[in-house]
C-alpha cells in the first residue's frame, strides 16, 4: 500500500521555479530519498505534502488522505522536520518541547526524553540562543517523539556534527525496521545511500530518474585501479580486452571496468604481471549521479 | 474552537507590550483628571476655568493619545500574531501538529480582541476610580458611551491590522497596509478639521465614526457604533476565511 503519494502535481512559481507534473509514491515501510540541488523543488513537495500548499494541478495523498483537504487528520500521522528550523525565541527547549505535545496531546513524554538523552540536547537553554546544530536536534525530538508512521525529513541532519549524524542515520534505520515509511530530502549523496531504498533525483522542479539503491550496490560490473611496476607491463595490459576507464603511464596505473563473469580472467592476467596493488574502487550514489549528468553543461550540483 | 496552548504562548509573547500601553494610557488619563482638579481649583471669578471633565477629555485625550496608542498596540501584536510567524516560519512549528487552520487563527483573533477589550476596562476603571476620588462630577454615562465607542474603534482598527497580517506573507507587506490604512484615517482626520475645503476628507476616514463630540451632545451615534462594528466582525471574519484557505510558504 502507498503510504505517500503525489499524483501530477505541478505548482509553478514562474521563473521556471516550482514543481512540475511531478508523480511518485512511498510504499508502507521503504524509505524514499529525495535527492537534488537547492531550489529543485523538494522543499516545495513536502510543503504540498504537510497541506501548506495549494497545488495548481494534482493531487498528494498520506495514507489515502488528501493532503490539501484534511491537513489536520494527516498531521496526526506524520513527523517532519523542516528544511530550515524556525524556532520561536521566547521558550527554552523544554518549554518549546512540552508545547508541541500540548498541542499533540501527547502525555507519554517517555520516548521524547529518550531522544534527548540520545542526541545529548541540553534543553534548558532558551531556543534563541542555540547554534544551528541544537535547533536541528529540537527539530528531531519533536519529530519524532509521538511516534509517527511517516516521517517526512526536509534535509534532517544539516547543522548535526558527523557524530550526531551517524546517530541520526541509525535513528533512521531503526525506526525502518520498525516499519516506518520515510520521506527523506537530502543533497547529501552518503545519508541517502547509506539509508533509501529508491532514490529520485529532481532537478527545477521534475524527477530525473529514479534508482533502485540496491541496484547501485550490487552492480554486475566494478571498477578496479591496477598499479604495474613496470611500464612494459601496463602497455602489455592495454592491448587486453578489458574496458579502461583511466590510463596513465606516467603513474603506470589504470582504471579497469570490469563485468563480473569476466573477474578471473583478469587475475589469470594480471597474474603473469608485478603488481604493486590492486583494490576496488567503489561505485556510489555519487558516481551514478555524476554519470548522470555528464555532458550536462547546465549542471549546478 | 480555541487552543488553550497556543493561547498561553499568544499571551507570553505580547503581554509586555499590553501592559506598556495599558498602563501609559491609564496614566495619561490619570494625568487629565489630575490636571483638571488643579486647574478648577485655581480658577478665580477673573479666571473662570469653564471646562468640565468630560470636555477635557474629549479634547486632550480621546482625539489623540486614547486613539493612537491602542492603535499602535493592534498594529505591532497583529502584525505579530500572523505575518510575522509566517514570515519567519515559526508557525510550521504549530501548524504541524493536529492543530486546523481555524482553530490557529480563530485564537489568535481571540487574542487580539479580548486585549484590547481588556485595556479599555482598565481604562474605563482607572477614569471612574480618578472620578470617585477628586470627586470631579463625571457625567458616568457619557463617559462609558465614549469608552463604549474608543473599544469599537480600536477594534475595527485591530480588525484592519488582522487582515492585512492573515493576507500577507511578508511582514512588511502586512505592515505596510496593517500599520498605513489606520494611520492614514488618522492624519485624513486631523486634515479634515484644518480648514472647511478639507472637510470632505473626513468621508474618507474611519475616525469620523468616532466622533466624541457626537457622543457628548447626545445626538445620534448609534448608527456610527454599528458601522465600526459592522467593519470589525466583516475585518475578522474575512481574515479567518482567508488564512484557511491561502498558501503558506511555511
Amino acid at each position: 500500500m502507498n503510504k505517500i503519494e503525489i499524483r501530477d502535481i505541478t505548482k509553478d512559481y514562474g521563473h521556471n521555479r516550482g514543481i512540475f507534473d511531478l508523480t511518485f509514491s512511498v510504499k508502507e515501510g521503504e524509505i524514499y530519498g529525495f535527492l537534488g540541488p537547492n531550489g529543485a523543488g523538494k522543499t516545495t513537495t513536502i510543503r504540498h505534502l504537510l497541506g501548506f500548499s495549494k497545488p495548481d494541478k494534482g493531487e498528494s495523498f498520506i495514507d489515502g488522505l488528501n493532503c490539501w483537504l484534511e491537513p489536520s487528520s494527516i498531521q496526526k500521522k506524520i513527523g517532519y522536520i523542516p528544511g530550515e528550523m524556525a524556532l520561536p525565541d521566547n521558550l527554552s527547549g523544554a518549554k518549546f518541547i512540552q508545547m508541541i505535545a500540548e498541542l499533540r496531546g501527547l502525555k507519554d513524554m517517555t520516548f521524547a526524553n529518550e531522544l534527548i538523552e540520545r542526541f545529548d540536547l541540553d534543553v534548558k537553554a532558551n531556543l534563541k540562543r542555540m547554534s544551528k546544530g541544537t535547533k536541528q536536534k529540537i527539530g528531531i525530538v519533536v519529530a519524532f517523539m509521538h511516534d509517527p508512521d511517516i516521517l517526512l525529513l526536509d534535509e534532517p541532519s544539516s547543522g548535526l556534527d558527523p557524530l550526531m549524524q551517524a546517530e541520526f542515520i541509525k535513528l533512521v534505520s531503526e525506526q525502518k525496521q520498525r516499519g516506518k515509511t520515510i520521506l527523506l530530502s537530502s543533497h547529501m549523496f552518503d545519508e541517502v545511500e547509506k539509508t533509501c531504498d529508491r532514490v529520485s533525483i529532481i532537478k527545477q522542479g521534475r524527477i530525473i530518474t529514479t534508482i533502485n539503491v540496491k541496484d547501485i550496490e550490487h552492480r554486475n560490473k566494478k571498477t578496479f585501479e591496477i598499479k604495474f611496476k613496470n611500464i612494459s607491463d601496463l602497455k602489455h595490459f592495454k592491448k587486453s580486452k578489458f574496458t579502461l576507464l583511466e590510463y596513465n603511464e606516467e603513474k603506470s596505473r589504470v582504471k579497469v571496468e570490469v563485468l563480473d563473469e569476466d573477474i578471473n580472467e583478469l587475475l589469470s592476467l594480471i597474474s603473469h604481471f608485478d603488481i604493486v596493488y590492486i583494490s576496488e574502487i567503489k561505485y556510489t550514489l555519487e558516481d551514478y549521479f555524476m554519470n548522470f549528468y555528464k555532458g550536462d553543461t547546465n549542471n549546478d550540483l | 474552537m480555541i487552543s488553550k496552548t497556543v493561547l498561553k504562548q499568544s499571551i507570553k509573547t505580547n503581554y509586555k507590550i499590553w501592559l506598556a500601553i495599558t498602563i501609559v494610557v491609564s496614566l495619561f488619563m490619570v494625568m487629565i483628571f489630575a490636571a483638571f482638579n488643579l486647574r478648577s481649583a485655581d480658577a478665580t471669578n477673573d479666571n473662570p476655568f469653564t471646562f468640565t471633565i468630560l470636555s477635557l477629555l474629549t479634547t486632550s485625550f480621546y482625539g489623540m493619545i486614547a486613539v493612537i496608542l491602542p492603535m499602535i498596540y493592534s498594529i505591532f501584536v497583529g502584525n505579530r500574531l500572523v505575518a510575522k510567524e509566517v514570515d519567519s516560519g515559526i508557525m510550521s512549528c504549530t501548524l504541524n501538529t493536529p492543530i486546523t487552520r481555524t482553530k490557529l487563527i480563530l485564537t489568535k483573533a481571540f487574542y487580539l480582541v479580548c486585549s484590547i477589550i481588556l485595556m479599555m476596562v482598565v481604562l474605563t476603571i482607572t477614569g471612574l476610580i480618578m472620578d470617585s476620588i477628586l470627586s470631579t462630577d463625571l457625567d458616568i454615562g457619557t463617559f462609558l458611551m465614549i469608552n463604549l465607542g474608543l473599544t469599537i474603534y480600536s477594534l475595527a482598527v485591530s480588525g484592519i491590522v488582522f487582515l492585512s497580517s492573515s493576507i500577507f506573507n511578508k511582514s512588511s507587506s502586512a505592515m505596510g497596509l496593517g500599520a498605513g490604512l489606520p494611520l492614514l484615517f488618522y492624519v485624513l482626520s486631523l486634515v479634515s478639521t484644518l480648514d472647511d475645503s478639507f472637510e470632505f476628507l473626513k468621508y474618507f476616514s474611519l475616525n469620523t465614526l468616532f466622533d466624541t463630540t457626537n457622543i457628548v451632545a447626545g445626538s445620534n451615534y448609534v448608527l456610527q457604533f454599528i458601522a465600526m462594528f459592522s467593519i470589525s466582525v466583516i475585518t475578522y471574519t474575512a481574515s479567518v476565511i482567508y488564512f484557511k484557505k491561502k498558501d503558506l510558504p511555511i
